[in-house]
């Protein structure tokens, strides 16, 4: 039997690979990413009615809910009915006071990754890397972030839309296919959450984790 | 006269080709680089009227690469330098950048379009030097045999716009701090308006102590302030240099940028992209400014290492 822990990580990590594939599904043309347009001049943006801003801060949070961001960026717990989600930590990333041991080395063949009890730590090819803090904390979460970096990371890739590249398992490809509209309402919906003080690790190149 | 002759043709062609497919058409960028304007001569090495090189006082250090930069603007028109920091380019501009090692590998460009969008390609020249063809919008690694381990990496699409489309101006390297000499020339004729009348005699410099510390600054500005300047990334370390002056960064946010500048570890190197061997130079003129700056700030006594843990 598998250790709970275990059983943990993989059922969510299956959910999430399943809801990816249906959210690729779902996302029709009607819904095919923007391309990034860089005006020359940026146009004034107009006040917001305070009902747009809630409904458009309501659709963030529901993409938020429906599309496993959940999964990786708050941590799991093991509570009274088994594994779930730590509220409040929510959306906080890998806890800063989890200090990972060395990831296990797998045996050869097609087993490659290796996911930490609480889904915010996953080891792989790529090396360790630890889920972000999404909440809008000033100093270790998206608070310095403005909507442009958050839309730009999604579009590139890029940490910051154009540091270093976003590591696995973020489905980069998969929330690609989001518009920017859907974007920047998951951006209005992460300023509403709690700010939680919580400086995730930086990630682990390969050569430090080969654990052989 | 025949070069010339079919370098007419050739514009004439995609003048009429531009004007009958209409701003759809207009927005993808021509498959050959003699299609954008660069050159006047089949050979591509003479530079077509109206294209002014330019070479920037304080250059990204690109692996070693030698480098050659042009730029046009749409006759009658001119660039708005009423923000000194980030200029304002008329529409119809067009930037080059040409990469080699010995032979030509890859010129870059860029092209502020009609309708205000600017977009960005890159050309692959052929093994012989004598043509240059769009590459596809996910770059891809060439062979080259002066390249540092044989290997040439050509920017995706994405790549261009990680460091252009979130800097003050899209444009880098062609600003009020970068051009020397060639500002004032360019300020009298009429080419960049709304400047300071000091321009029309000398450019401004980078506000610093001495050359070290001007020399220091340059570098960083060059190599990281298209993401860190003020508004910029959201990190707390800014390096873009102002026209009117740029306070110093904390002594031990900068020797932190130095520890990622001497990294090429894909996760923690500085700049992320765009570069896989160490710029020793450059390097060693930031540690000097760096190692300057902790002196000031720290005792003798007292003074920790640059290296932090």
């Amino acid at each position: 039997m598998k250790p709970a822990r275990s059983r943990l990580a993989g059922a969510t990590f299956a959910g999430a690979v399943a809801f990816a594939a249906a959210l690729t599904v779902f996302l029709d043309a009607a819904h095919a990413a923007e391309p990034v347009a860089l005006a020359a001049k940026s146009a004034a943006k107009p006040a917001a009615p305070s009902a747009a801003e809630a409904a458009k801060v309501a659709r963030g949070k529901y993409l938020m809910s429906t599309s496993a961001c959940m999964d990786c960026h708050t941590p799991w717990k093991m509570g009274e009915k088994g594994p779930e989600p730590d509220l409040s930590r929510l959306y906080s990333g890998h806890p800063e006071s989890m200090v990972m041991p060395p990831a296990p080395a797998l045996p050869e063949g097609p087993w490659i990754v290796t996911w930490g009890a609480t889904n915010t730590a996953i080891a792989g090819p790529w090396g360790v890397s630890f889920t972000a803090n999404l909440t809008p904390d000033m100093e270790t979460g998206l608070g310095r972030w403005t909507e442009r970096d958050f839309v730009q990371t999604i579009r590139t890739g890029r940490h910051m839309g154009r540091g270093r590249e976003v590591l696995p398992p973020m489905p980069i490809a998969v929330y690609n296919n989001f518009t920017d509209a859907d974007l920047k309402a998951i951006y209005a919906y992460l300023r509403t959450i709690p700010p939680v003080k919580n400086k995730v690790p930086e990630p682990i190149a390969p050569a430090v984790t080969a654990g052989k | 006269m025949r070069d010339t002759l079919v370098v007419l043709l050739r514009s004439l062609l995609a003048c009429a080709l531009a004007a009958c497919a209409g701003p759809a058409a207009a927005a993808a960028p021509p498959q050959d680089l003699r299609d954008t304007g660069l050159f006047a001569d089949a050979a591509m090495s003479v530079p077509a009227p109206g294209v002014i090189a330019f070479t920037p006082q304080y250059t990204l250090w690109s692996d070693g690469t030698s480098k050659r930069r042009w730029i046009r603007l749409p006759p009658g028109t001119s660039i708005d330098a009423s923000n000194p920091d980030a200029w304002v380019f008329p529409r119809g501009t067009r930037l080059w950048k040409e990469f080699a090692y010995g032979a030509r590998v890859e010129t870059r460009y860029i092209e502020l379009g009609a309708d205000g969008q600017w977009r960005f390609a890159t050309y692959r020249w052929s093994a012989d030097g004598r043509s240059a063809t769009l590459a596809g919008e996910r770059g891809a690694q060439l062979a080259v045999a002066d390249a540092p381990a044989g290997r040439y990496a050509l920017p995706s699409r994405a790549d261009c716009l990680n460091c252009h489309a979130g800097a003050r101006s899209p444009v880098l390297g062609f600003g009020a701090l970068q051009l020397g000499e060639l500002l004032p020339e360019l300020v009298r004729r009429g080419l960049v308006r709304r400047a300071p009348p000091s321009w029309r005699s000398a450019a401004p410099q980078i506000a610093a102590a001495n050359e070290a510390e001007r020399a220091a600054r340059g570098y960083l500005h060059a190599n990281c302030g298209h993401c860190h300047f003020k508004q910029g990334v959201p990190v707390p370390l800014v390096l873009a240099q102002d026209v009117a002056g740029t306070p110093a960064p904390e002594p031990a946010s900068l020797a932190r940028a130095l520890e990622r500048m001497a990294s090429r570890n894909p996760l923690t190197q500085m700049p992320p992209l765009g570069t896989r061997v160490i710029d020793p130079q450059g390097l060693a003129v930031v540690q000097a400014w760096s190692d300057h700056l902790q002196s000031r700030t720290t005792s003798p006594s007292t003074r920790p290492s640059t290296q932090e843990p």
